[in-house]
């Protein structure tokens, strides 16, 4: 009972407060900086999204926490209860990763073609070119795999079914993953969701998280085919052959697919918005790159702030 | 296990009959479960029928009437059932941890129609 209150006062209350008061800041921030309408300064909203979320994170570890008495086994329960977490994550990772691996893989001409695109794309976006798998088993849609040695999984329906154009779409998709580390940041959201699932305030960001992650790689990738009808069709395209397939793979659909949130919305979403991108979306004149470095300098003020001040301390 | 297939209470007790016996009709799990509760035979044959059409349960005709038999363990659809709990509260175990390029969204065919149009629309602009 007393680790149970103790839990409460010291660390989910305070977490719960600190995430929303975090959020509203930074969603202010977003609103009163105008932080959107050009690819250049998209990434900056994902970034800022994340502040919320790391300081919810330290106030529920009972750091950032000036004033309060915490209880060591509360401290113990909760990194517990994070070690738990990561573990499960990881055990269930390796899993799906054992999976894949013992798939079978294709290796032909296209195959070899479609090593070549993802290595001059790579070179477009600076980085290392992740090992492509073109693999038999079915998976909805096509994903990375690792953070350092990176792997690009595609599966074998897709390469039957799409043109040349979407594939190179659907690899610059892939790619923008791999250039802005979105793997990473997806195990550090996911863990942060996992350890503080009692906080709405988390989740709410979660979800801004995974959205404003699929944008920004719509962006990347469309900057880099400059076709970005031609990605919407893709998109579309690829969503088509998935429900064809799911009708008669359910099971495959739930355990793969489901956790990124069956939203409809964020389909409809990323394609109603890339149909709707400005004409000069892409572009980067001077104007634009001083009105960047500004609110990178605004960005920083604020998240110094937000990790300064302590509403619950 | 998908969510469809998990198990009610009424569900998990037929279940515990049928694993038991192997091979039942609805009048003997009726048997067994109206000596415990008060309960109607249709609410049990509605049931059973369900459990037949997820899967649970296979049912051959026999006479007039049919006979059930487990398609699953107990030990199994037990295994399933906590993963299932596992992945309500981790909100699923596997795709979160990479990134991919689409979820898995479910649009009315009125919603993929508009969506086909706009992009039909910006590929006559470009």
């Amino acid at each position: 009972m007393e680790v149970a209150k103790s839990l409460w006062l010291n660390n989910i209350w305070p977490s719960i407060l600190a995430g929303a008061f975090a959020l509203v800041v930074v969603l202010l921030v977003i609103l009163l900086l105008n932080i959107k309408g050009t690819s250049l300064s998209s990434n900056l909203r994902f970034k800022l999204l994340e502040l919320p979320l790391i300081k919810a994170f330290l106030v529920f570890l009972g750091l950032n926490l000036g004033g309060l008495r915490v209880s060591w086994y509360t401290v113990a329960f909760i990194y517990g209860w994070g070690v738990a977490c990561f573990v499960y994550r990881w055990i269930t990772y390796e899993k799906f990763k054992t999976e894949v691996f013992l798939s079978e893989k294709v290796r032909d001409s296209k195959t070899r073609q479609l090593e070549y695109t993802v290595q001059v794309l790579a070179a477009r976006v600076n980085v290392s070119p992740p090992r492509l798998l073109v693999v038999n088993t079915y998976y909805p849609s096509p994903f990375v795999l690792g953070f350092f040695n990176t792997m690009l999984v595609l599966p074998h329906h897709l390469v039957e079914n799409l043109s040349d154009e979407e594939l190179e779409a659907l690899l610059a998709h892939e790619l923008a993953h791999i250039a802005r580390w979105d793997n990473l940041y997806i195990w550090q959201a996911v863990l942060f969701r996992d350890i503080m699932f009692f906080n709405p305030v988390v989740l709410l960001i979660y979800h801004f998280l995974l959205k404003e992650k699929e944008k920004n790689c719509d962006d990347l990738a469309i900057s880099i085919t400059g076709k970005p009808a031609m990605f919407a069709e893709m998109l579309l395209k690829v969503y088509k052959l998935m429900k064809e397939k799911t009708a008669a793979r359910t099971i495959m659909t739930n355990t793969v697919m489901q956790s990124l949130v069956g939203s409809t919305s964020l389909f409809s979403e990323r394609v109603e918005r890339i149909v709707r991108l400005p004409g000069d979306y892409f572009a980067v004149s001077p104007d634009r790159q001083l009105d960047y470095y500004v609110k990178i300098f605004i960005v920083i003020v604020v998240t110094v702030a937000l990790f300064s001040i302590n509403i619950v301390g | 296990m998908s969510p469809e297939n998990s198990l009610g209470p009424l569900e998990a007790d037929i279940m515990q009959v049928v694993w038991e016996r192997q091979k039942v009709t609805v009048q003997d799990v009726f048997e067994v479960l109206s000596e415990e509760r008060s309960i109607a035979y249709n609410t049990i044959m509605t049931v059973m029928s369900r459990l037949a059409q997820k899967g649970i349960l296979t049912r051959a005709k026999s006479g007039r009437s049919f006979v059930y038999s487990p398609t699953t363990t107990k030990s199994e659809v037990a295994k399933g059932m906590l993963q299932y709990i596992i992945d309500k509260i981790f909100k699923g175990s596997k795709a979160p941890v990479f990134s991919h390029l689409l979820e898995d969204a479910d649009l009315s065919k009125e919603e993929v129609a508009y969506l086909e149009e706009l992009v039909k629309g910006k590929k006559r602009e470009e």
